[in-house]
């Protein structure tokens, strides 16, 4: 677990990095870290964490602000050299179907732990170029001094969470009005590596916060495509009219005379009243998302992580 | 057939309170929780409760009355709030609610004027106003 948690960390870290870089020529500022002996409750540690990878953003952001593309690129495939050679990375492929956050099988866990500990250097030195070894030095104390206290129940989803949410509000606090969604989806789109896809290999994420990294604000409800969406909709408008006609057709027989005429216009106004919605929200799908493909690349793992937090703090997470 | 108005009754409840949790439901694309599921059917639940006691109610209101006009702000306060929050900006959870609210909304004025015309009406035609039967105290 001890050992998981930098890389993690590092691996989402980068991903802010380049985002922060891509649009913002300003020196971000370097938090300072909280006293240790401050540390007495898991929602300080939890704050120390966030702030500790925010120096790691801002460090990791200057880094890749210095290099040009191609160093860049190398950089990015050193660590997907060793990432390919984890035993875990091949049994999964890169497709959409993958990029939903999956669980790792115990077995699974057991072979990637094995593995990133016996790898853990290998793919420092392949971050080494953007990643401060010193900060991440931080963040893995924090880590194992949390862990030591408050063991790892919760740590998985809501710790990181609030350590991802915190972070990236921070990262994000440097940035306001500088940083153009275009650039941004540029920035996910030339990725080398698919965020997403490491995180997921990683097996760190119950939730899909890095995956939802990829996706813009503008993004938020093109997850799918419009057309599809559209159509879902107006199947789901006419089932609803033949229930509709149905439940009336089935009422008036045994409480009257069939009224097949007022039955047929009840189903069709609450048909209609659906599929007035579905071209609403179609016409604002194709306004928001036309010539977007890269919207409708998002990873389903938007869809879950949509579930649990509002598309409004997306912001924060791009 | 013999009609039993207690049994009629029960036909719009059963048929449409599961429309809006359906369509509740089907908004998560699968990936609801036993709490989202819970909540959907207690609320379905109420709400076949409440077709069912609306019945008696629908009967009485007459058209352009102040309970009217208070169904039809129900109405169009639940299509409102539901197509508002179905719009694509809202949480997921959200975003099923409000399908839900915009579904049951739909159905109000159909379930008010099957309730309201329920056992009154002369055979019906597509191209006249409906016709109540006389009452017994007419008739007499």
């Amino acid at each position: 677990m001890r050992g998981l948690i930098p890389i993690c960390i590092t691996v989402l870290a980068v991903s802010f990095g380049l985002l922060i870089a891509s649009c913002n020529d300003s020196a971000i500022p370097e938090v300072e870290l909280p006293e240790q002996n401050s540390l007495d409750t898991p929602e300080a540690y939890l704050r120390a964490i966030a702030k500790a990878q925010t120096n790691l953003v801002s460090h990791a952001s200057s880094a890749v602000r210095e290099m040009d593309e191609e160093e860049f690129e190398k950089v990015m495939r050193n660590v997907e050299k060793v990432i390919q050679r984890s035993p875990v990375f091949k049994s999964y492929s890169i497709t959409d179907e993958d990029l939903t956050v999956k669980k790792f099988s115990q077995e699974e866990y057991v072979m990637q732990s094995e593995w990133r500990e016996e790898n853990r250097d290998d793919f420092l030195d392949a971050l080494s170029p953007i990643i401060s070894p010193e900060i991440l030095e931080d963040i893995s104390g924090l880590m194992h001094d949390f862990l030591t206290v408050y063991g790892t129940a919760d740590i998985d989803t809501t710790g990181y969470r609030a350590i991802m949410q915190q972070a990236s509000q921070d990262a994000l606090s440097y940035e306001i009005g500088s940083c153009g969604n275009s650039q941004q989806i540029t920035v996910n789109q030339a990725s080398i590596l698919p965020m997403p896809f490491i995180a997921n290999t990683m097996g760190w994420f119950q939730g899909s916060q890095s995956a939802c990294k990829s996706c813009c604000i503008e993004c938020c409800g093109c997850s799918r495509g419009c057309d599809q969406d559209f159509l879902n909709r107006v199947g789901g408008s006419i089932t609803n009219g033949i229930a509709a006609f149905a439940g009336c057709v089935a009422y008036t027989w045994w409480s009257g005379p069939v009224s097949w005429g007022g039955c047929t216009v009840s189903g069709l106004a609450v048909a209609d009243f659906f599929i007035m919605k579905a071209i609403f929200q179609g016409i604002g799908c194709l306004y928001q998302c036309k010539n977007r493909p890269d919207c409708q690349q998002c990873p389903t793992a938007y869809y879950q992580y949509q579930y649990g937090t509002s598309c409004q703090n997306a912001h924060a997470w791009n | 057939m013999k009609k039993n108005k207690f049994v009629g009754r029960l036909i719009l409840p059963v048929l449409y309170a599961p429309i809006g949790f359906f369509n509740y439901l089907a908004t998560f694309d699968g990936a609801y929780t036993n709490v989202d599921l819970l909540w959907g059917g207690v609320i379905a639940v109420v709400l076949g409760v409440a077709i069912f006691m609306y019945f008696p109610i629908a009967q009485k209101i007459d058209h352009f009355s102040p309970a009217w006009f208070f169904v039809l702000l129900i109405f169009l306060g639940l299509l409102g709030l539901g197509w508002v929050l179905s719009s694509t900006h809202f949480p997921l959870p959200y975003t099923a609610w409000g399908n839900y609210a915009f579904s049951f909304a739909v159905l109000i004025p159909v379930i008010h004027q099957l309730f309201h015309y329920a056992y009154r009406c002369q055979k019906g035609s597509f191209f006249k106003r409906v016709r109540l039967k006389p009452t017994d105290d007419a008739q007499a």
